[in-house]
């Protein structure tokens, strides 16, 4: 198999125009992710009224269908435009996931904790905010840090909604100039700078976390 | 009319098209699920060895599978290697290949990791109870293991069923293509064709993770106990 | 001497179980009480209506002149009262001194620099101010309570509330940590001190209390108590310790 290397260098701005869409689509729908779960998993923890039946139902929802089929209901069935539509679903999947992550570290940090934080005459809100959601941060560091991958790897499919991302431009790539592994093998390459040094901060973050001195 | 267009999902075709897709995804998560449970015990058990000769050949198959998402290692197999090595595969083939592959590296961790972590002093009690060595393994480390595996293994398995609407990118006709043919041929006489369709599709897949999900669950809450 | 704490028939049950079936007594100012009793006998959940961390179904507590009920500031209250807990229960995350100064900062409103002596002075009480920057994971268990004991002084209580707080350490952890309780019977710390070591309960209190199925059997002189019990239910409790050996 011969390749067809100038072509691939000069398929480079493509890809890195491309990429940084995927980057900026991936980095907005995390930190909404991010937000949505850290609220629903709050209200849960404070058992907020009428907010937790509708909160579990959106967890479940979300968590258990595809990304795709949730980017062809919200682009094609709801009219949503392209960009904001990635964006969004990824918020709205990641949300899910993010909620339980947060979720497992409030629930991991000991209920004796509360009580003697409210013992030295904290309130309720100062418990949460000094005591209880530090602990529940470190705690569910390692799932955040699973969730970020697999929703930068979610982000893949957004080209269904024609979002020019790296798969979009390869795809073009294999239809209208047939350089199939060329533009493969460049693919393969752009999720390896965008995913590599991401799941290398998650692993330090993580290891930090496990052998911190502040940790359980 | 709230409800306009809701009537393509009352034609009795259209329906029974959708179910033959969602025939077509099942079947390829059903085959890729069992391939990755099975295949993915074996290496576990195999990457339960410490020595490098397995642990290397292990981490590498294990991280380079994870760290390229599964549309890319589709479009690799469909575009690239099926062509490239004369194989003459379909989507659905090159979709099972590709989801039994990435279903038996999470396995094979999986696996690993549920029976590496039980206690070395589970072990010793029962060897000190003068239990042999195949005893040990058939009424302590098994049946503990298999506790903690399953609700995982079962969520794997919920994770490959959400991943197979990934195959409508490799011209598979399944429960997707079918709702964009569908949707397709209905447009013009219909606006909100996609809506309802995509809709249906939605709700389907909610309602065959959810159930499963909830086994998990409800396993990992009975089981966690001691 | 006036009564810093009186409660008067309390009363508290957990569905259809009874934990706490009349309870009355009073603290004064200055005085150590001692409770004693086997486990589910009610006395933890005693302590812990004190400071409203369970309900009472009927009775009254008073603390300093105010009657403690539903719409208590149990905010106020809880940063006059401090309580230790068998679990320590220091916060994983801050450092000791951290620890110690967190309340004081947040509920009291004080200067970083001022909690910060004070911190210091109470680690220096309790013999740990070189663990000033130490995390609670690096510390012994018995350190652990002594750190827990000082962030509940710190507040400046009036009453201090101590739930078997010895119970998870060894033998000479137990020691380091009564060690700091005697110091404060010394200078006059009102003190309520659930406790299953019965060395230290004869050595600390003014008075003591037994509790049995939700009620107090006994009061007393601690010393009297153990000479001459008068109850077949706390002979045959005392009568358990003995074959301890």
């Amino acid at each position: 198999m011969e390749l067809d290397y100038q072509n691939m260098i000069g398929s480079i701005p493509l890809f890195a125009q491309a990429a940084w869409t995927t980057l900026w689509i991936a980095v907005s729908g995390v930190l909404l992710a991010s937000a949505i779960g850290a609220g629903c998993a709050l209200s849960l923890y404070l058992e907020w009224p009428f907010l937790t039946r509708p909160i579990k139902a959106y967890i479940e929802v979300s968590r258990n269908t595809p990304l795709l089929v949730q980017l062809f209901l919200l682009h094609f069935g709801l009219k949503v435009e392209a960009l904001p539509c990635a964006v969004m679903a990824l918020a709205f999947l990641g949300g899910g996931y993010m909620a339980e992550a947060f979720r497992a570290g409030l629930e991991a940090v000991e209920r004796s904790q509360v009580e003697s934080a409210l013992s030295l005459g904290l309130s309720r809100y100062e418990t949460v905010r000094y005591v209880v959601l530090p602990q529940a941060l470190i705690s569910a560091v390692p799932a955040i840090g699973a969730n970020v991958i697999f929703l930068f790897k979610e982000t893949s499919v957004v080209s269904v909604v024609a979002v020019t991302d790296i798969v979009a431009v390869a795809k073009d790539l294999i239809s209208l100039y047939y350089e199939t592994a060329e533009a493969l093998i460049m693919l393969v390459i752009a999720y390896l700078v965008l995913l590599t040094p991401i799941c290398l901060a998650v692993w330090w973050l993580e290891r930090r976390v496990k052998h911190a001195v502040f940790g359980r | 009319m709230p409800f306009s267009g809701a009537d393509i999902l009352l034609d009795s075709a259209n329906l029974a098209r959708l179910a033959e897709g969602l025939i077509v995804t099942v079947r390829v998560a059903a085959v890729s699920i069992v391939f990755a449970f099975v295949l993915g015990m074996l290496i576990g058990v195999i990457a339960l060895s410490r020595g490098k000769l397995v642990q290397i050949p292990y981490q590498i198959f294990l991280q380079s599978i994870r760290i390229v998402p599964q549309l890319v290692w589709l479009f690799l197999f469909f575009f690239g290697f099926a062509k490239w090595l004369g194989w003459n595969w379909n989507g659905e083939t090159t979709g099972i290949v590709v989801f039994s592959i990435w279903g038996t590296a999470e396995m094979a961790d999986i696996v690993r990791a549920s029976i590496g972590s039980l206690p070395v002093h589970q072990t010793q009690s029962a060897a000190a109870l003068g239990l042999s060595r195949s005893q040990i393994y058939l009424f302590v480390l098994i049946p503990q293991a298999v506790r903690r595996l399953l609700p995982v293994s079962i969520n794997l398995a919920t994770r490959i069923i959400k991943t197979t609407p990934l195959l409508v990118l490799i011209t598979v006709v399944e429960v997707l293509k079918v709702g964009q043919q569908l949707i397709e041929v209905n447009i013009l006489t219909n606006s909100l064709a996609a809506f309802w369709v995509y809709g249906l599709i939605f709700v389907i897949y909610f309602l065959i993770c959810f159930p499963v999900a909830l086994l998990s669950r409800k396993l990992e809450a009975r089981w966690s106990v001691q | 001497m006036s009564d810093i704490l009186r409660v008067t028939n309390l009363r508290k049950s957990f569905g259809a179980l009874r934990v706490l079936d009349g309870i009355d007594f009073s603290v004064g100012e200055g005085r150590v009480l001692t409770i004693i009793g086997a486990s589910g006998c009610g006395k933890s959940t005693l302590l812990r209506t004190i400071n409203g961390l369970e309900t009472i179904d009927d009775g009254e507590i008073v603390f300093d002149g105010e009657r403690l009920g539903a719409d208590t500031d149990w905010r106020r209250v809880r940063s006059h009262i401090g309580m230790v807990f068998q679990s320590y229960d220091l916060f994983n995350h801050l450092k000791v001194i951290d620890n110690v100064t967190l309340a004081p900062i947040k509920v009291q409103n004080k200067g970083k620099e001022e909690a910060e002596e004070i911190a210091m002075n109470l680690l220096r009480r309790v013999g740990l101010e070189d663990k000033r920057g130490a995390y609670p994971r690096e510390l012994s268990g018995g350190q652990k309570q002594r750190v827990a004991i000082a962030r509940a002084l710190a507040m400046q209580p009036r009453i201090m509330l101590f739930d078997e707080i010895t119970a998870s350490l060894d033998p000479e952890m137990s020691q380091e940590v009564l060690e700091t309780l005697l110091e404060l019977a010394a200078i006059r710390m009102t003190m309520i001190v659930v406790t299953h070591e019965m060395g230290f309960a004869k050595a600390i209190g003014d008075e003591l209390l037994f509790m049995d199925g939700g009620k107090i059997l006994e009061r007393g002189a601690p010393r009297d108590f153990f000479a001459a019990p008068q109850t077949q239910r706390a002979r045959q409790f005392l009568s358990r310790f003995e074959y301890r050996i």
